[in-house]
């Protein structure tokens, strides 16, 4: 049946060794405000966040509203906060949660539509710009060491564009108009490897008050990347960068004055 | 509505989750460290503003400093001073990291770098402690 | 029950060259820096040399009549202000209030940072004569 083989697919569990309860918030719009609705699920031992919401929208509650795809942290669809901390709800195990209600919020510094489900345009236009190339070249892959000398392997960049980092950051949520640390990362890696793109053009964009200058060095979007795209060391790299290249400017200056 | 900004956006409203910034609960030694230097930052610049203020007493004449200081020989306000200098401390060696980790220096070693600082701020509130007391 | 009104079709964001931020951020790296010594230094001679550790007003006036310690004390408050005016501008700067309140903090900062300024000279001045 396509029910359960729907359930396969996603690893759910359908016997339940014990009830969780959950408190998940709910939205009907970004004009109202949110309430938290309560949900005891039957839940396995490998039960994730995902499987469990699936649960309560198909024998609780259908109006409960979310996004999710790939099932394996690759397409960065499910992020949302549990217990406040930001994670892919597809690979979040409730046995790695600590004991007791589970809360589940749709992400911060996001626009609520509905439920758990936040706009991802404000995020997806801050990325544009960055250039970012989706092909990177690494010595790496999967723990394998490059194959020849000179010839790394070609493979996806890491960001997936999950907005977890942008939710973890303390000053997305305090400034709309912050890059913030997925673009930064992806403008690091343009600069970093460029493709055919400008690094001085991406240099100029990210060099601003609301850009590279702005991140406080908290390292959380680092500590939430589930992808290692690390856009906390990005964000350094770049006002390295541009540090650089600023007393560099100043020592020509002198130089030339002399 | 203000100029584009770097992303085209328009800022959004002033104070906008304006505590967000606050928010350690959960969170890692990275925000704890910003959360800790803001904070001890903001405390400072209170600090400078009442140590002007005090300090106008010394243009009154020797009468009016002879009675400050006799309110600044207080235990009490020792104990109160001496967090001061641990304040002073965590944000002076803490600030040696960003200025380091902000520049791309060394990001790897943050939290280490972190720990550390703590730890010497630690020792070195001890010391002075033990020097305000007069117990070295 | 309404749904919000529908937005128009979205354009990608018109984006500008940024308008700068490193020199904010190697001028506080530089006065932090002068500051681990300068702000030591003060410490130590107010609060470590005198007997008690608190000068009393003729200690005070005598500490003053030095130009050596007018000259450290002098840049002390200059590192000091500057350091204070730049934390305090970053920290109001992340409450998002667009281009122009950036540029009004500051000049706010850069006000208040030349009055504090002003006053702690004043002082140092005012004592330094009577010494």
């Amino acid at each position: 049946m396509i029910a359960a083989d729907q359930q396969q697919v996603c690893g759910q569990q359908t016997a339940g060794t014990q009830k969780r309860r959950f408190r998940i918030s709910r939205q009907r719009h970004s004009a109202v405000r949110a309430h938290v609705d309560e949900f005891d699920v039957a839940v396995g031992p490998d039960t994730t966040v995902l499987d469990a919401l699936r649960e309560i929208r198909t024998h609780h509650d259908g109006s409960l509203t979310l996004r999710y795809s790939c099932c394996h942290a690759s397409c960065g669809t499910c992020g949302m906060r549990v217990n406040g901390r930001e994670v892919l709800a597809c690979v979040t195990k409730l046995a790695s949660l600590r004991p007791g209600p589970i809360l589940v919020q749709p992400l911060a510094n996001a626009r609520v539509e509905h439920d758990l489900v936040v706009d991802m345009r404000d995020l997806y236009d801050d990325l544009e710009p960055a250039r970012r190339p989706l092909i990177r070249l690494d010595e790496r892959l999967a723990g394998q060491e490059k194959r020849e000398p000179g010839q790394p392997f070609a493979r996806y960049e890491d960001c997936i564009e999950c907005g977890l980092c942008v939710s973890a950051c303390p000053i997305a949520g305090s400034d709309s108009a912050y890059l913030g640390p997925a673009a930064l990362a992806a403008a690091w890696r343009t600069v970093a490897e460029p493709r055919g793109a400008s690094p001085s053009d991406v240099l100029a964009w990210v060099d601003d008050e609301q850009g590279c200058w702005r991140c406080h060095a908290s390292f959380e979007c680092t500590e939430v990347c589930p992808s290692g795209a690390d856009p906390a060391s990005a964000a350094m790299a770049l006002r390295r960068e541009l540090t650089k290249r600023k007393l560099g400017r100043l020592a020509r200056l002198g130089r030339r004055e002399r | 509505m203000s100029a584009p900004t770097a992303t085209g956006r328009p800022a959004g409203s002033p104070l906008r989750g304006a505590a967000g910034w606050a928010n350690v609960k959960g969170r890692h030694l990275g925000s704890v460290a910003f959360f800790t230097n803001r904070v001890t930052g903001l405390l400072l610049i209170a600090y400078l503003y009442l140590h002007l203020g005090v300090l106008y007493m010394l243009t009154e004449g020797a009468g009016s400093w002879a009675s400050v200081l006799h309110l600044f020989k207080n235990h009490y306000f020792l104990a109160l001073e001496s967090l001061l200098i641990l304040f002073i401390l965590v944000h002076g060696l803490n600030g040696i990291r960003i200025a380091l980790v902000g520049t791309g220096v060394g990001v790897r070693h943050q939290k280490a770098w972190f720990t550390a600082a703590m730890s010497v701020s630690a020792v070195l509130y001890l010391v002075v402690v033990l020097a305000m007391f007069g117990v070295i | 029950m309404a749904a919000p009104v529908q937005e128009a079709a979205r354009r990608p964001p018109e984006t500008q060259p940024g308008r700068g931020g490193s020199s904010a951020w190697i001028f506080q790296v530089i006065s932090g820096v002068l500051l681990f010594f300068l702000l030591g230094i003060h410490i130590v001679m107010q609060h470590f040399v005198v007997k008690g550790g608190l000068r009393d007003y003729a200690q005070v006036l005598r500490y003053l009549s030095n130009p050596a310690v007018l000259a450290v004390e002098s840049l002390f408050v200059i590192m000091l202000t500057w350091h204070a005016m730049l934390g305090l501008r970053a920290v109001l700067l992340d409450f998002g209030f667009g281009r122009h309140g950036q540029a009004l903090i500051t000049w706010g900062v850069a006000v208040l940072g030349a009055v504090t300024a002003a006053y702690s000279f004043w002082l140092i001045a005012a004592l330094a004569a009577k010494s």
